[in-house]
């Protein structure tokens, strides 16, 4: 009678136990949202805006110079994800003229340890502790507004999004509120 | 009536009284059972006053809660209000955050102090290990309430402890990330960190703290050894002398903390936005400040280096925790254990270098060469002062009591004074 009763009561708790594990979500399509538009974009002077979560941020910016994956009619607008992917902080942009460690470069420098990646070349690490590059928010100019759209994040994974250095982009739209609307 | 009789009456009617309640409670045959004379001295109370720092924390935080909102958007905002208009907002914060920070180093001292005099040698191998589950579950809160006003320093901060946990292999890094953030989303980590600071770790405290007590009331105080030890033990009762030394203590502790919120309130730093981490290094509360910078060694970087120090710190928590079932010598006083009582100096004198190491060099790497050199300097430092200590100090008034007790043996007996007298004869007679 104990043992049924017991027995009875364990396979009752195993569902609850489901509240306790991640739920399993559909993974939505990436965004298509306005970020800026080039008249607002002074060259060297960043802008943070979110993106595809409500709280990933990431830094667009004006670099003056035409660089690989740039939009805009010089090619030289890129953003990519403020978040280091050392541990997490919130990495900041510092012009060739506002640094000095990496000559000639603009920069992505974080605070916490000295992380820099390269903001000339697809984010990649400079020095620091980051084990991988900064990933790259897919942009898109439209010429007949000026306006700047973000339709996308490149790998590796935003960090604390998945395992750190995935190449699986798609985890950056899981766990939280797409900018503009639905939460995933 | 004369004014003797007045005043037995009014004893007899406070010892009705007091009758009537303990016939129905109990506590004079359990928790308020007569405590011996020796324990009348503060390094006996350090757990209680760490105890009593977490029941003023508890008191404040029950204020605060009444105004706290848990969202990114309005946490900030709800702490500012409390803080600038809320009628003792502001002393309420402080003394919040001092008591939190009294609870944490007692608890320490506390650790310490049993640590030395062998406090978690049979039986009360359990008191320990549950002791250290308080300990961890204290800087737990700290943990989890630093993260709750949604600064700048502290939010960062907890990024980055939760950073590391990012870097761990597979199923602990999945599992823990979910424990400690939900889904990742900033609203669902301020949620679980204000439940695990407001309910789960007090909760925890709580059980904990009564399964030790009743360990407490069965073993009873640790008697000092050696030279210390009492010759013989007096009880005294708990009214009146126990409590008012208890309100005497509780009451130094007390307007210590009030004291110093006074002299220097709670500052709440600017408030977390992307544009402000970003040029912002965050550093952790002092009594994570010696982690922090083991952290910073330059041979834990990288996802293996920090692995390796997660590792190793988890270890160090694991050693002071099972430590009853790790020393297993028998002998308790501090002088019959000189390996451990070493290890324990260096461990203090240690953690106090890392913090205030840590506090000088925030967010800057430490070249590996250099953290071995100024942490083997002090424990080197550490041993020598032990050693010169126990030659100057422990040895020669061992060595006069050792001296004192042969010549105590040797004189009663005419014996061995007739003995002794005739070994010297042939010395003196030739």
């Amino acid at each position: 009678m104990l043992l049924v009763s017991l027995g009875l009561g364990f396979v009752g708790i195993l569902p609850m136990l489901r509240s306790a594990t991640p739920p399993s979500v559909e993974v939505p399509k990436w965004p298509r949202v306005r970020v800026a538009n080039v008249t607002d974009l002074q060259q060297g002077t960043p802008k943070i805006f979110t993106y595809p979560l409500e709280d990933t941020p990431n830094i667009l910016v004006k670099l003056g110079k035409r660089v690989e994956g740039g939009v805009g009619t010089d090619g030289d607008v890129v953003a990519y994800s403020q978040v280091c992917q050392h541990l997490g902080c919130f990495v900041r942009f510092l012009s060739s003229s506002q640094q000095s460690q990496s000559p000639g470069k603009d920069i992505f420098y974080c605070p916490c340890h000295a992380g820099t990646y390269d903001a000339d070349d697809a984010g990649q690490i400079l020095g620091g502790p980051p084990l991988y590059p900064l990933p790259q928010v897919l942009l898109q100019y439209d010429d007949t507004s000026g306006d700047i759209f973000a339709y996308g994040m490149g790998p590796p994974v935003i960090f604390g999004k998945g395992p750190p250095g995935s190449t699986e982009a798609w985890m950056d739209l899981v766990g939280g509120t797409l900018v503009g609307g639905a939460s995933t | 009536m004369t004014q003797v009789q007045a005043v037995a009456k009014k004893r007899s009617r406070w010892n009705a009284l007091s009758e009537w309640f303990d016939t129905r409670l109990g506590l004079a045959n359990t928790i308020l059972r007569p405590v011996p004379s020796y324990s009348l001295k503060p390094d006996y109370w350090l757990g209680a006053i760490a105890f009593l720092a977490f029941l003023i924390c508890g008191f404040t935080g029950i204020l605060q809660l009444q105004y706290y909102v848990p969202t990114p958007d309005a946490a900030y905002d709800s702490v500012q209000h409390f803080n600038e208009f809320v009628p003792y907002g502001n002393l309420i914060q402080s003394v919040h955050l001092y008591s939190a920070f009294a609870m944490i180093f007692f608890a320490f001292a506390h650790m310490m102090r049993g640590y030395f005099l062998s406090v978690h040698k049979r039986p009360r191998e359990l008191m320990w290990v549950i002791g250290m589950l308080m300990g961890l579950s204290a800087l737990g809160m700290g943990f989890t309430g630093y993260l709750l006003p949604w600064t700048v320093l502290s939010k960062s901060a907890t990024d980055i402890s939760i950073g590391f946990v990012n870097q761990l292999p597979d199923p602990f890094r999945s599992f823990l990330m979910y424990g400690l953030t939900g889904s990742g989303a900033d609203g669902d980590l301020l949620l679980r960190f204000f439940a695990l600071h407001t309910v789960v770790l007090p909760a925890v405290i709580f059980v904990l703290f009564a399964i030790k007590l009743h360990m407490f009331e069965v073993h009873g105080v640790v008697k000092p050894e050696g030279n210390s030890a009492p010759a013989e033990v007096r009880l005294i009762p708990w009214f009146p002398r126990i409590v008012a030394y208890m309100l005497l203590l509780a009451s130094i502790v007390g307007s210590a903390i009030l004291t110093i919120a006074v002299l220097f309130p709670f500052q709440l730093p600017a408030k977390f936005t992307y544009e402000a981490a970003a040029s912002a290094t965050p550093t952790p509360e002092w009594y994570f400040l010696w982690a922090y910078q083991i952290l910073k060694f330059s041979v834990f970087e990288g996802q293996l280096g920090i692995r390796l120090a997660l590792v190793l710190l988890a270890a160090i928590m694991a050693a002071f925790t099972l430590l009853p079932f790790i020393d297993r010598n028998p002998r308790r006083a501090p002088r019959q254990r000189p390996v451990y009582v070493t290890v324990g100096a260096i461990a203090i004198v240690e953690v106090f270098v890392l913090v205030i190491w840590g506090s000088m060099t925030p967010g800057m790497t430490i070249p590996a060469v250099q953290g071995v050199l100024v942490l083997g300097c002090s424990a080197l430092a550490t041993i020598c002062i032990l050693f010169v200590w126990h030659r100057q100090v422990v040895h020669p008034s061992e060595m006069l009591y050792e001296r004192f007790l042969a010549r105590k043996e040797r004189q009663p007996s005419p014996e061995t004074t007739q003995e002794s007298a005739r070994g010297d004869a042939p010395g003196s007679g030739s």
